[in-house]
């Protein structure tokens, strides 16, 4: 009798203690999921206003469905997630490589890599927008780059011989140090690791190398295509050309956030044993074989987590396409207008300007939904097995 | 990793290296291999430094540029006097912000909005953490599960029911609105309940003991001790709030007295966007404050910002 009294008492101060909080949590974020639920079967009729909703069943889900603007906006989503993701974790991972060093003025560069995260995406955004624009710095670097990579020396060569003869130095140059990469690969993961037939091994070892090759040099190739794309951009600015947009936000959003992964890597790699590194260097290994063997497998659980939360970032993306494309530039798909950066974040805001509401909750659902499956498949594909 | 040999290495030679030319001389082609390794390391930390800040740069260059010359990339003057820098730089952008849009007042707005959520947020995040690390109440597993569970949804999909409830409620484009709808921090609970746990339950009996109450338990021995991770909450909600511009932008009018920075920001560059050196300016007011708070309160941000992180 007594014990139960006291446990009644404890749950009553429990829940006072808790009241505030709960209350809080049950009308803005538990009640919004469930009439959210009920909202998208409901349509706003005449004057959009929020008084005159009225039950129209599963016509917004079927219409979800067969609109092309919402399924391109998840296609973009994607893009975007997959271009975000793997850049992310490599400028966070690069950059905690050379953190973890013995170095002085540690904790400058660590505070100044982080120091963006803290930072307003939206002010942050209208910055790049700034350097992205036509003429911006930006726009400017990339019409030197695409003068010197598409120089004509051949057909220049009377004109003016000495400045051909630079750009052709300077270009193989370039051309070169992405040779030399390509053999340091080779040098490192040679075909004859993986497969036991000598001269099956040396084969593929033409063949895969040999297709990196022609895939970085050849016409239309990495190095060609990669200044193609940014020649076209110089007519409209980075930021309004459909071939560049995307990565163009992207990378404004790796460099604010490397900071953030940079630390999470930073911790797993100090945790990992000197003398592990130790055995491999007696074993002969060299840094490039040390990295991919015993670094990258123990961080594996950072990269699966920065993975998850790229996916939740790129369905959650609003502030950054506001701030720098406004879900601009206008590409036309199957007779269709569509903008090249309107992710599914920011159609669910138009949705809400134009007071679509039931249909905006609706999308809201169905990209749950998505966000559910697309966790479970990560966690089932990239948790490590042990 | 390798630096660290090479000195291992060093050590070891140094003695036989005082006698033996050959190796005297190895071990001053080893000396300067590691200064070029050196000097290629700071070299590339400088440039991810020069990358990483080079928006916030940029920024403060073009904020103090004179007008109409944000796309002009001189930035060293002719003569290093009063009037070669005069010619490029002014200061007069930002008093031009500040006099004639009004910046001070979304300023003012940010801050209070900021601020009282972050004092409410982390007040309920704390005594919600108490109750979930130290007490045994009905419900507690259920209602941990829900809130776990609703913390994998995406943030945007609260946009349009958040919005919509709030309007019910009368609060479109009010402090209220602004602030309260996101006063329940659910990672600011855990974060709560991950640390107070590791307070010993003696400590709380032997004030129970004493005869103190459940409120004195709680802001006698609990806060005291977790105003550390207080502190790192109040932070990370004030930031948040700071920059929550999605929910800013839908609940407020255009032209509202009550408008916040990033809001604000957004609604200038409609008519001045191509005034960028006023655009930049405006930006400074936004991004300044929160620059200093960070280089103030470092650790806590870090510390508070991934550790959450990496117990998923």
């Amino acid at each position: 009798m007594a014990k139960a009294s006291t446990q009644s008492q404890e749950n009553k101060v429990s829940y006072l203690f808790l009241a505030p909080f709960l209350i809080i949590f049950l009308v803005f974020l538990a009640y919004p999921i469930v009439y959210s639920f009920f909202l998208s079967f409901q349509e706003a009729g005449t004057g959009y206003s929020l008084s005159s909703l009225e039950w129209v069943g599963l016509k917004n889900y079927f219409n979800l469905f067969t609109d092309i603007e919402f399924l391109w906006a998840v296609l973009m989503t994607f893009y975007y997630a997959i271009l975000i993701m793997p850049l992310g974790i490599l400028a966070s991972l690069i950059l905690a490589i050379l953190l973890n060093n013995k170095i002085s003025f540690k904790n400058f560069f660590r505070s100044a890599y982080f120091l963006p995260n803290v930072l307003d995406m939206f002010v942050i955004g209208t910055i790049w927008t700034l350097i992205y624009s036509k003429d911006g710095i930006v726009d400017k670097f990339i019409k030197l780059v695409f003068d010197f990579f598409t120089y004509d020396f051949l057909g220049n060569l009377t004109n003016s011989f000495f400045i051909s003869l630079f750009t052709m130095f300077t270009q193989g140059v370039c051309y070169g140090l992405v040779l030399f990469f390509i053999y340091k690969i080779y040098t490192s993961f040679p075909m004859s690791r993986y497969v036991k037939n000598e001269k099956l091994a040396h084969m593929l070892d033409i063949l895969v190398y040999g297709v990196a090759f022609v895939l970085v040099f050849g016409s239309g190739g990495l190095l060609g295509g990669a200044s193609k794309v940014l020649g076209s951009a110089v007519n409209n600015g980075v930021l309004g050309t459909p071939a560049t947009c995307m990565p163009a936000v992207v990378f404004a959003l790796v460099v604010k956030g490397a900071g953030f992964g940079m630390i999470l890597f930073l911790a797993a790699i100090q945790n990992i044993s000197e003398a592990v590194y130790e055995a491999a260097d007696i074993d002969g290994c060299n840094e490039i074989q040390k990295f991919f063997y015993i670094t990258l497998p123990l961080v594996k659980p950072i990269i699966f987590f920065m993975a998850v939360t790229g996916i939740i970032g790129a369905l959650n993306a609003f502030t950054e396409i506001y701030a720098m494309t406004k879900g601009g530039p206008i590409v036309t798909v199957l007779g269709k207008s569509l903008g090249a950066t309107k992710l599914t974040g920011y159609y669910l805001f138009t949705k809400w300007e134009q007071s679509e509401f039931g249909y905006a909750a609706a999308m809201s659902y169905a990209l749950l939904v998505l966000t559910i499956v697309i966790s479970k498949v990560q966690e089932k594909v990239l948790t490590p097995e042990d | 990793m390798s630096a660290n040999n090479e000195n291992k290495n060093n050590s070891q030679a140094v003695a036989a290296a005082a006698e033996d030319p050959v190796l005297k001389a190895k071990l001053l082609a080893m000396k300067y291999n590691r200064l070029i390794t050196r000097s290629i390391l700071y070299f590339l930390l400088a440039v991810g430094a020069l990358v990483v800040l080079f928006p916030l740069l940029w920024m403060i260059l073009t904020a103090m540029k004179q007008p109409g010359t944000a796309f002009k990339f001189t930035f060293i003057p002719d003569s290093f006097s009063y009037e070669g820098f005069s010619k490029l730089y002014t200061l007069d952008n930002f008093k031009k912000v500040f006099a004639e849009f009004n910046f001070m007042k979304y300023f003012i707005n940010s801050i209070i909005v900021a601020s009282m959520a972050a004092i409410f947020a982390t007040t309920f995040a704390c005594m919600a953490g108490y109750v979930f690390a130290k007490k045994n109440f009905i419900y507690k597993d259920f209602l941990f599960y829900l809130l776990v569970a609703t913390m994998m949804i995406p943030g945007m999909m609260y946009l349009v029911p958040q919005f919509v409830i709030t309007v019910k409620l009368g609060w479109f484009d009010t402090y209220q609105g602004l602030i309260i709808p996101h006063l329940a921090n659910i990672f600011g609970v855990f974060m709560m309940r991950q640390f107070m746990r590791s307070i010993p339950d003696s400590l709380i009996e032997a004030a129970k003991l004493d005869g103190a109450s459940e409120w004195q338990i709680f802001t006698v021995i609990i806060v005291p001790m977790a105003m550390p991770i207080i502190v790192t909450l109040f932070l990370l909600t004030f930031l948040f709030h700071w920059s929550n511009f999605i929910w800013q932008l839908v609940i407020t009018k255009p032209g509202s007295a009550i408008l916040t920075i990033p809001v604000g920001l957004a609604y200038f560059s409609g008519p001045h966007g191509s005034e960028w050196e006023l655009m930049m300016s405006a930006s400074c007011f936004s991004i300044i404050p929160m620059a200093i708070l960070f280089l103030v309160a470092q650790n806590f941000f870090i510390e508070g910002m991934t550790k959450g992180a990496v117990k998923e």
